[in-house]
């Protein structure tokens, strides 16, 4: 990868960094995608961030907390964003096209042969393994995500409501969005206009 | 055209184009609960053993969590079904956040993103344990299953173990049939 812009020490976050372009955003993010067990982001992270220093750590922080909260799977917004920052629209889709192409094709090259496989002992055997392992580790994700927000009555209260709704009474996601992400979202806006003071900005939303 | 408009794959893909949208502030493995019963109560496309096995090859496979939807759509329809899926998952949200960073991104200002996270964080948690629970209610049939279930989550919590190694050990005690 000597094609790709390096710099053996590390930058200063303001000084002007080197466009990466649509081909090597694409070349990029395909590899991040596919080398991403457990999750595409901390490999994201080592290429971006760290091998390549092509992003800064807050920079790169900033992308993903913008994506997170945009509507979307969050690593296909991060992708987007950055490209998007990079090299416009162009870059914006040849990003999202890495992260999703090898993947896609995987999935088509495994869909293709457990057709074939599909009722043999051992490979049920095996999913089945590894279904219960998978209920962990979101499980595990669930509850990391449940500790590392602010503690506090009503916090307790959205996540409650959240879970008893769409895990116990099994409500339609739709509706529980409808109702849980505003009223969630409008508590935290009066809460931040508390701290900050009032902003003159226009701020409308896409909530 | 009626046919069409009937089909699973085109009923499948209008029903992600529109949960896509309602993600937020998680992913779309979250939307697992409710895919699972449009596709197998519902509709009754897929056995609900099909419909779990294609979520979790999907897990356990590298790149985006949102990926078990294409193979969904292979599933049901092919080649062209795993196309449309993942379009439906990736173009409409896409739109959206493309009107944000064309227009407006400095107008999505700091209060409203700070707002936005904070928020949805305790949102989201409650929407992830729930999809545990659902799952799990699903995956563990026995007690040991759900030794091995629990043994993950304190795991995951302790260590900063690669889960790809976890779920290859899953995939051994399946296959040694521990946890069956």
């Amino acid at each position: 990868m000597s094609d790709l812009p390096q710099s053996s020490e590390p930058r200063s976050e303001d000084a002007p960094r080197p466009r990466i372009g649509p081909l090597n955003l694409l070349i990029i993010f395909s590899k991040v995608t596919i080398t991403g067990f457990g999750g595409v982001l901390p490999f994201a992270y080592r290429a971006l961030v760290e091998r390549r220093k092509l992003l800064g750590k807050a920079e790169f922080a900033e992308c993903f907390a913008l994506g997170q909260i945009l509507p979307g799977p969050a690593i296909a917004n991060f992708a987007y964003i950055v490209g998007w920052r990079d090299s416009g629209t162009l870059g914006a889709v040849a990003a999202v096209t890495g992260i999703v192409t090898l993947p896609m094709l995987l999935m088509m090259l495994v869909g293709y042969f457990y057709a074939q496989y599909a009722d043999i002992e051992a490979v049920r055997n095996t999913i089945t393994g590894m279904a219960t392992v998978t209920g962990g580790l979101i499980v595990a994700t669930a509850l990391k995500m449940s500790t590392g927000m602010h503690r506090r009555w009503r916090s307790a209260l959205l996540l409650l409501a959240g879970f008893a709704g769409f895990g116990l009474l099994r409500l339609p996601f739709l509706a529980m969005i409808v109702v849980l992400a505003p009223l969630a979202v409008w508590l935290a806006w009066r809460d931040a206009g508390l701290k900050v003071g009032p902003q003159t900005e226009s701020e409308k939303g896409t909530g | 055209m009626d046919d069409w408009f009937d089909s699973p794959i085109w009923l499948f893909t209008t029903q992600v184009a529109i949960l896509s949208f309602a993600a937020v502030g998680g992913g779309l493995a979250m939307l697992m609960p409710e895919l699972q019963r449009f596709m197998v109560i519902e509709h009754q496309w897929l056995t609900n053993e099909e419909f779990i096995a294609a979520f979790t090859i999907g897990q356990a496979a590298p790149g985006p969590n949102f990926i078990y939807i294409t193979l969904i759509g292979w599933r049901l329809a092919g080649f062209f079904g795993a196309l449309l899926a993942t379009f439906a998952v990736l173009v409409p949200p896409t739109l959206v956040v493309y009107g944000i960073l064309r227009f407006g991104e400095s107008r999505v200002g700091p209060r409203f993103q700070k707002a936005m996270r904070e928020g949805l964080a305790p949102v989201s948690a409650g929407l992830m344990l729930a999809f545990g629970w659902v799952l799990c209610s699903h995956v563990d049939v026995n007690w040991r299953a759900t030794l091995v279930t629990a043994i993950t989550v304190a795991v995951v919590l302790r260590t900063r173990i690669n889960p790809v190694w976890l779920v290859a050990a899953g995939a051994l005690l399946g296959l040694t049939g521990v946890v069956l």
